[in-house]
């Protein structure tokens, strides 16, 4: 049986540094036709103009689904990241109503960036959660995207099944929500030791791995 | 050395402690059948102290007799008794019962070392056990007996080191030897070996 | 580290002749070999254990003495102990195989288990032996055949964690086909029921600092928790740096309450305000204070509104609206035995002071566990202080110190169980080929093919014959001795490794002599929150008799399985402890920690970190508090979740959708023919079981067995005086202990402490009395509920009687000085 000796072995280097290089260059994703992009591989910062002039206006969370709005121009594609936001928390773009899967992360100002579309009252919470779509600017030379969610796991999965079973044993995914799973890594994640950037990693595979993943897959074939 | 040189009191204690390491197999077993080794139980005889024992290996090894079950058996009395914890066990080793509280490797195995070491003897490779078990003990007393039978000199005399060193808790060792869960062959040797050594004791040991 | 001693069974091969005389020769051989063994060395070395770090003296190769480290606030008395455990004569020594099992073969007379009948066997024997019955078990039953869920609390160290390695080599060389467990036996409800009520496990993670509490907290609440006896133990290597902060609490003056049918060393230490409540009745107490705090409108509706979800639908239950009964004080009173003034003092004393309710665990490790800490929770969002400086509650103050400040420290790697190698959708779905909740191992053996209701999914028993069990003493923590004793005859092979003859390994069929933390290098935390140091585990003494590390032995069975290089990576041992560090130190950069390279660290043997200025500060849930919408809880609603809908929908009839009062199946004042509740709490003593066989039990043994603390009033109904044997009873099983009569215990309560070892009179006969006292041979072996399906150690009624009859000795134990 194939052994994951490299998964085991390799240095744990960010996942930009790997991937960043041969998706920029070879990435049929980014050609000029709109339509999904991919799937940011770490935290990609999404502005409100093409160009660096102002900063970013917020965060789009590893595993987004990110949909190219246009062409490349001098450097930097628009962009739109789907999702919903809970009324008075709009700053928070969530995948789902009520699983909270945060695909971006906006500033005070950032919520001028998002259009709205229809609202949902969730029997389940009482919460009305409303469509929600942020529309921005990426940096295409400093961000890395993944064509597809299972090269993201693969990686994820290596670093879950090494890095959170020194002190435990190994947790099953699907024993709990992807609510829970924020909660759990936000403890367990700097146990790990890791960089942040794969803890987020492994809390979003887990969220996609969690008694969830169904709605969460469904929620993709939405965007 | 010479058969003329040979110490009874040192094969006594060379024969006996071969036992406590290791239960006999069925080979070794298979030795008290040919001559050399009927004569060796015949010469072991002549030690009153030592009938129970002796009896029990004539039984065990009688013609006809299934050497493969006495053998099991004999495995199943010796981890019972030295390789398993417990209370209706006999741990084999000087420091057990000599030390405060009862541990393995006290002062008794750090005096053995440094005796072992001025005597310049060692144990054997292949033995994972303490310097103060009984099976060493019993050879290093052999030992100095037959040095000092040999004109050597000797760090203490055999007579100091049976005295100071073994049976100092070779009688309790004993008695919880009786009382062990299967005191099979073990309760009587251990017994055998207690009186044998207290004699020689008392006789000043004339080797 | 590959240290192959063989051992065959002639005496020739062991005993090399050293004579030319034939009979001589071979049956009075000399054992002593010429040439002196080298001198061992003497120093001191240091180590660290589950109770904290010292310094052993090693005298010509034998560990002499123990001192704690300088920088331990506070050390364990327990020390001595640790040193004892590496030379007690019951040490494991040699590969040992139950006779029955190699003359029969696997399933032979499986009644006999527990008869201590065992024969030593080599190195190679013993783990040919292991492997093959790994593949055959593997390859006749499939992957449900073999158990490796195997639970306990083993030793510290990161290397040599037997547990991990235990998977390494069952995913690597049976390629993750065995059946796995999840939760453990600590926190087996509250860790299921947290996460849809608070959204995260809550039980061990981070609480508000001890700074914040000493500075902020005006009413200390310690529910069914005994912080100062159970804080000198970590599961990595224990801090102590609580103790400090209990003593600076206890130097303001400020009120501290303990409720706790025991008078506790925490009560004696605070000189608290002791509440002997009735056992089991937690929750009942808990509402009738709720319902003096809605009643007397001392609750806090903001916090209900903003921060909760659900109350309005606890509320009629609360006030008997739904069920035609308030849950007042006097309704409370009359369940728990706490007056009903009490609890109307108590609604008012915490509504009107900064109060934190620090609740151990011991109060969900009963039948419905669950629902305590649900309804603290819930009374605690009622108080509205949740996120507040030194207010709220914390379910780990008591345990391996939390609430100590957390330093900027190293985060090390560990041991990976090897899962990477497995593929497919097994290990993701189940974490092996199948898993159960590690309680109902018992209940597994007994029912394969059955169904088992767990968090809101149905699991089905595998059909398990094999068991593989390291690191752990299940014929300890497990409840219910004599079910357990007739379960464990339907396994075909048991192994065990472990360094001490437990009640565990006198009942598997191959015992491994392992060695102890103290006879191997390793390296490990201090701190499981503070996290305060690194410290280097230096071999103190080499490994005794045939002794092997774990890691070994699992190398080797796994090169047997085709995996050996998978295991190793090549690795030695220090090998594997530098990687470890060196994994480790680019966070030093990150983190600004000024850390050494691995070698200068193993020189030093302990590496200390800072403890930021702001880390003091740490408030649990205060940025929930501050913005709960943009730092929402893990629950549906981001919530707390009085009341849950996911629970609601799994409909389970002993897990209702918000916390309820539910009678269990046995308790004082309740269901159940026994008079006395019996309270199983940790010993002062030990670790669980560990310890158990050494000199510390000097130190609390009544006439040679586990004492049994009982109320004067008891004991005089019954004849029983101060030092009696007495033997405790139910329709479960019956155990000898000895009797302390104190009042420290309620009247109607006896406590027996967990972890004593299991003293068949019988080995091996189902429902023998045992005689020295296994207090778990009296509990139930019943799930606290489908929800969590965790263990009901604290659910037990019994009787007690002066025992008259012949009595059995003590015998699990080697006291050859003792009468």
């Amino acid at each position: 049986m194939p052994k994951r000796e490299g998964a085991l072995r390799c240095p744990l280097l960010p996942m930009r540094a790997i991937l960043g290089p041969l998706l920029l260059l070879a990435f049929p994703g980014f050609a000029d036709a709109p339509g999904r992009l991919g799937f940011a591989a770490d935290t990609v910062d999404i502005h409100a103009t093409s160009g660096a002039q102002s900063g970013p206006i917020g965060k789009l969370l590893t595993a987004s689904p990110v949909t190219a709005l246009g062409p490349v121009e001098d450097g930097w594609r628009p962009v739109a990241v789907a999702g919903w936001t809970l009324v008075g928390a709009e700053r928070a773009l969530q995948a789902a109503p009520g699983i909270r899967v945060t695909r971006a992360a906006l500033g005070p100002d950032g919520v001028g960036a998002l259009s709205f579309g229809a609202s949902r009252d969730d029997p389940e919470t009482g919460q009305t959660w409303t469509r929600a779509r942020l529309t921005g600017w990426i940096a295409v030379d400093t961000v890395a995207l993944s064509p597809d969610l299972d090269t993201l796991w693969r990686r994820a999965e290596a670093l879950f099944a090494t890095r959170c079973t020194t002190c435990h044993v190994r947790r099953v995914p699907a024993h709990y929500t992807a609510n829970q799973w924020t909660s759990h890594l936000k403890v367990m994640g700097p146990r790990t030791g890791l960089p942040r950037a794969d803890q987020a990693l492994i809390r979003v595979f887990l969220q996609y791995h969690s008694a969830d993943a169904a709605a969460l897959a469904a929620a993709l074939t939405e965007d | 050395m010479t058969p003329a040189e040979i110490s009874p009191l040192a094969v006594v204690c060379r024969w006996a402690a071969g036992f406590f390491l290791a239960p006999p197999d069925h080979a070794a077993l298979a030795l008290y059948q040919e001559p050399a080794g009927a004569a060796l139980l015949a010469a072991l005889e002549t030690e009153p102290a030592l009938a129970a024992p002796i009896q029990d290996l004539r039984a065990m090894t009688a013609p006809g007799a299934d050497l493969a079950a006495a053998a099991d058996r004999l495995a199943v009395a010796h981890s019972g008794a030295f390789l398993i914890g417990g209370r209706r066990s006999a741990p084999p080793y000087a420091s057990v019962w000599l030390s405060p509280r009862g541990l393995l490797n006290q002062e008794p195995a750090r005096a053995m070392n440094r005796l072992l070491a001025a005597v310049d003897l060692g144990l054997p490779e292949e033995a994972s056990e303490p310097p103060d078990h009984l099976s060493f003990q019993l050879n290093l007393l052999a030992e100095l007996v037959d040095r000092e039978n040999g004109g050597l000199a000797v760090p203490l005399t055999a007579q100091g080191f049976l005295r100071d060193h073994l049976l100092t808790w070779l009688p309790d060792f004993a008695a919880a030897c009786r009382r062990l869960r299967e005191p099979f062959f073990y309760a009587g040797l251990a017994a055998a070996l207690n009186e044998y050594l207290n004699q020689k004791n008392n006789e000043n040991i004339k080797a | 580290m590959s240290d192959h001693k063989k051992m065959t069974m002639t005496r020739r091969g062991v005993l090399r002749g050293a004579t030319a005389f034939g009979a001589l020769a071979a049956l009075a051989p000399s054992l002593l070999r010429p040439g002196a063994a080298h001198a061992q060395g003497s120093g001191s070395v240091m180590s660290g254990s589950h109770w904290g770090v010292f310094t052993a003296n090693v005298e010509d190769g034998t560990w002499t003495s123990v001192s704690p480290w300088a920088g331990d606030p506070h050390p364990s008395h327990q020390l001595e102990g640790v040193m004892d455990s590496v030379y007690s004569p019951s040490r494991i020594k040699y590969p040992m195989v139950r006779k029955a099992w190699l003359e029969g073969g696997p399933g032979a007379s499986p009644e006999t288990r527990g008869a201590d009948d065992f024969v030593r066997v080599s190195w190679d024997e013993a783990l040919d032996l292991v492997a093959g019955e790994l593949k055959r078990v593997s390859e006749t039953y499939g992957p449900g055949g073999v158990f490796g869920g195997s639970y306990g609390w083993k030793s510290s160290g990161k290397l040599h964690n037997c547990q991990s390695l235990l998977r390494r080599m069952l995913n690597l060389g049976l390629e993750g086909m065995f059946v796995n467990s999840s939760g453990d036996y600590s926190t087996g409800a509250s860790q299921v029921i947290m996460p849809h009520v608070m959204g995260t496990l809550e039980v061990y993670e981070q609480q508000t600092v001890l700074p914040v509490v000493v500075e902020s907290t005006d009413v200390l609440v310690f529910w069914g928790a005994d912080p100062i006896k159970t804080n000198q133990i970590g599961w990595t290597v224990a801090d102590h740096d609580n103790y400090p902060y209990f003593e600076a609490f206890k130097a303001t003056g400020k009120k501290v309450i303990v409720i706790d049918p025991v008078r506790t060393e925490t009560v004696e230490f605070f000189g608290a305000d002791h509440i002997q409540i009735r056992p089991h009745t937690d929750v009942a107490m808990m509402l009738g204070i709720a319902h003096a705090l809605y009643s007397e409108g001392l609750h806090d509706q903001d916090f209900l509104d903003n921060y909760t979800s659900g109350f309005d639908r606890f509320l009629p239950y609360l006030t008997g609206e739904s069920d035609g009964v308030a849950k007042t004080p006097e309704w409370a009173a009359e369940i728990c035995g706490v007056p009903a003034e009490t609890m109307v003092e108590l609604a008012k004393l915490f509504a009107s002071n900064r109060t934190m309710l620090g609740s151990g665990w011991s109060v969900q490790r009963q039948h419905h566990g669950e629902q305590t800490h649900w309804m603290l929770v819930t009374l605690a969002s009622m108080l509205g202080q949740i996120g507040l400086p030194g207010g709220g509650f914390g379910l780990s103050y008591h345990y391996a110190n939390g609430g100590a400040p957390s330093h900027n420290a190293l985060t090390l790697g560990g041991m990976p169980d090897g899962g990477a190698a497995v593929e497919g959708a097994a290990w993701m779905a189940e974490g092996g080929a199948f898993s159960i909740p590690v309680s109902r191992v018992v209940e597994m053996l007994e029912n394969p093919g059955g169904t088992l209701d767990f968090n809101g999914t149905q699991t089905t028993f595998p059909e398990v014959k094999m068991a593989y069990w390291v690191g752990g003493n299940p014929f300890a923590h497990h409840q219910d001795r004599n079910r357990m004793i007739k379960a464990w005859q339907t396994l075909e092979t048991v192994v065990v490794h472990d360094f001490q003859w437990t009640a565990t390994a006198r009942f598997a069929d191959i015992v491994l002599p392992a060695t102890t933390a103290y006879e191997r290098n390793d390296i490990e935390n201090v701190g499981d929150y503070s996290s305060k140091a690194l410290v280097a585990m230096k071999k103190v003494v080499d490994p005794v008799f045939e002794a092997r590390n774990d890691y070994d032995i699992f190398a080797d069975v796994a090169e047997r399985l085709g995996a050996g290089d998978a295991f190793t990576e090549g690795k030695s041992e220090m090998d594997w402890l530098r990687g470890f560090y060196e994994d480790a130190l680019p966070q030093a950069a990150t983190f600004g920690i000024d850390a050494p390279d691995f070698d200068g660290f193993w020189e030093a043997g302990i590496l200390e970190f800072d403890l930021p200025e702001e880390n003091k500060q740490f408030v649990r849930y205060a940025d929930f508090r501050d913005d709960p919408l943009l730092e929402p809880l893990g629950t549906p609603t981001g919530l707390i979740e009085i009341y849950s809908r996911n629970i609601e929908r799994m409909g389970y009839d002993d897990c209702p959708p918000h916390p309820m009062w539910i009678e269990p199946i046995e308790r004082l004042g309740g269901a159940g023919s026994y008079p006395l509740h019996v309270n199983t709490a940790h010993s002062q003593s030990r670790l669980h079981s560990q310890l158990n066989g050494t000199v510390l039990r000097e130190g609390y043994a009544v006439a040679g067995r586990e004492p049994c603390l009982i109320n004067p009033a008891d004991a005089e109904a019954r004849g029983i005086a101060d030092g009696d044997v007495v033997r405790v009873f139910n329709d479960r099983g019956q155990v000898l202990a000895g009797a302390v009569v104190t009042d420290a215990v309620r009247p109607n309560v006896i406590q027996i402490w967990e972890g004593g070892w299991y003293d068949p009179a019988e080995g091996g006969v189902v429902g023998a009395l045992d005689a020295y006292g296994d207090v778990n041979v009296l509990t139930p072996d019943i799930a606290t509920s489908k929800l969590a399906n965790g263990n009901s150690g604290h659910t037990c009624l019994a009787d007690v009687e002066k025992f008259t009859g012949d009595l059995p000795e003590v015998k699990v134990f080697t006291a050859p000085t003792n009468g």
